[in-house]
């Protein structure tokens, strides 16, 4: 998992994510623990595409870009991917951008756009946000079939649903 | 349903945590620190000057609670930061509005090719745009330089502040502007279609950011597969409209529109441990719907208005 130069001690999901990650390698046959893992790979990567859509989007609304230069930032965004470009930079408002890789940047720009850019205020973090669930009762997971039951396999949360049945402790 | 007072505070609150969360503005807990901060200054500089004998008795005059009032000192480079936010003053927004407005202009001649006539016809409404955006800064300013006193008072005022922030945050020039509604009337037909071509291409972007932000918003709190993020972005796509103004509150425009949706219809994406969530989600974003509405940042049913309307200019 590419996580940039992110301070991990920021995010405390991260540890969390990876500690499920090797606990399902030990307890789940290798097959399940391999389609667990891609889950998780998918859902990174889906996490960074938002991430960089909506900072072009941001970008468009300043900059009022062409499509070739929205598809063109889109590829330097990827490539100069931080993980600490984080969703609650986005959430927080259009006005505020992460630091951004200028020096790939500003050669896509008009000299007009460039004027504006320069202007963007850029560096804000917010730090962790964990989410918008205060304090909301979900209530605990059981799983009704047993760590290794044939009858979870092939269930698991690649699927449509997640695998098991949810039961709500009382 | 929240009143529109307390609509007024939590915005007050939200952008409050947003500036003191990143920005070097001011703000109220700042300023509320700087009045507590004046007070054990000054105690310090008393005791100083006391003999070792008398402190006891006045340490304990101190701490005998002492009615204090408070007053709130708003000024107007404060209120010019609320309003104008990262751009702080009424000159630094208007530099960037100018700018903005260049590159808007410059847009509409790559796609459409304008003749310097239809040029200046259009930067003069856009420029009526900017007169018009003032002139309500301005009216608005001079309703709190009578009451920026009374601290009630100017907490109501943030129902008139937010929609100029919002305008700000949008830009001037959305689907209600002079310079929109005067586009139809100076392109030519061909001109029209070509740039109704490129704002709808730019429209779609913007919608599919916003949808794939509202998926990431929920996949954070409550993980998806992959299938249903996939599922879910075509149901978005397919059942909400793009906001009237693009701004900060896209991801709640989407979102209110979905309470909209009969609950079968949603419910259906979701296993129940997720739709808990998502309903929560529903009723926290749709308590701001009639603020949404107000700020004109609902879809309107006219959203394909430049379609409905379109008289080809006289050629020039």
């Amino acid at each position: 998992m590419q996580r940039g130069r992110f301070n991990r001690s920021l995010d405390p999901r991260i540890p969390i994510a990876e500690a499920v990650a090797k606990s399902v390698a030990k307890i789940v046959p290798a097959e399940q623990a391999a389609r667990y893992q891609k889950e998780v790979d998918e859902r990174d990567r889906s996490r960074k595409q938002t991430v960089v859509l909506n900072l072009v989007a941001k970008m468009d609304r300043i900059l009022v870009l062409t499509v070739e230069q929205r598809e063109k930032l889109t590829k330097i965004l990827e490539k100069n991917w931080k993980g600490s470009w984080e969703l609650q930079t986005l959430v927080y408002g259009g006005q505020y951008f992460p630091q951004m890789p200028d020096a790939e940047i500003t050669p896509l720009l008009t000299e007009s756009q460039k004027t504006v850019w320069r202007g963007v205020q850029k560096g804000i973090n917010f730090g962790f946000q964990a989410g918008m669930l205060p304090g909301l009762e979900l209530g605990e997971e059981v799983w009704d079939n047993g760590p290794g039951d044939p009858a979870a396999a092939g269930k698991a949360v690649t699927g449509d649903k997640p695998a098991g049945k949810l039961v709500e402790k009382r | 349903m929240i009143t529109v007072e307390r609509l007024g505070l939590h915005l007050l609150l939200a952008v409050l945590v947003a500036v003191s969360a990143g920005s070097a503005e001011p703000s109220v807990q700042q300023e509320k620190e700087k009045n507590k901060d004046s007070a054990p200054k000054a105690n310090k500089a008393t005791a100083k000057s006391l003999e070792p004998k008398q402190q006891p008795k006045k340490e304990a005059q101190a701490k005998r609670p002492v009615p204090r009032v408070v007053q709130a000192q708003w000024t107007d480079e404060t209120f010019d930061q609320w309003v104008f936010q990262q751009d702080r003053t009424a000159s630094g927004a208007r530099r960037r509005i100018d700018s903005q407005l260049a590159l808007r202009i410059d847009d509409i001649d790559r796609v459409c090719r304008l003749t310097e006539g239809q040029k200046k016809k259009l930067e003069l409404a856009a420029h009526g745009d900017i007169k018009r955006f003032f002139d309500r800064y301005e009216t608005i300013k001079k309703k709190f330089q009578s009451l920026k006193n009374d601290q009630q008072q100017v907490n109501n005022m943030w129902q008139e502040i937010s929609p100029l922030q919002i305008s700000l945050q949008g830009g001037l020039f959305d689907s209600d502007s002079l310079l929109q509604k005067l586009l139809k009337h100076t392109l030519t037909s061909e001109q029209f279609v070509r740039y109704q071509g490129a704002a709808r291409e730019r429209r779609d972007f913007h919608h599919r950011a916003d949808i794939e932000l509202v998926i990431a918003a929920w996949d954070q709190s409550m993980p998806l597969s992959e299938v249903q993020r996939r599922d879910l972005t075509t149901f978005l796509a397919n059942e909400t409209k793009p906001p009237r103004k693009s701004g900060v509150y896209d991801y709640h425009v989407i979102i209110c529109q979905l309470s909209h949706l009969p609950e079968e219809k949603l419910k259906s994406h979701f296993d129940d441990m997720q739709w808990k969530v998502v309903k929560w989600y529903l009723a926290q974003i749709r308590a701001m719907e009639p603020w949404l509405k107000q700020s004109g940042q609902w879809p309107g049913d006219d959203d394909e208005l430049e379609q409905a309307d379109v008289r080809p200019a006289t050629p020039e």
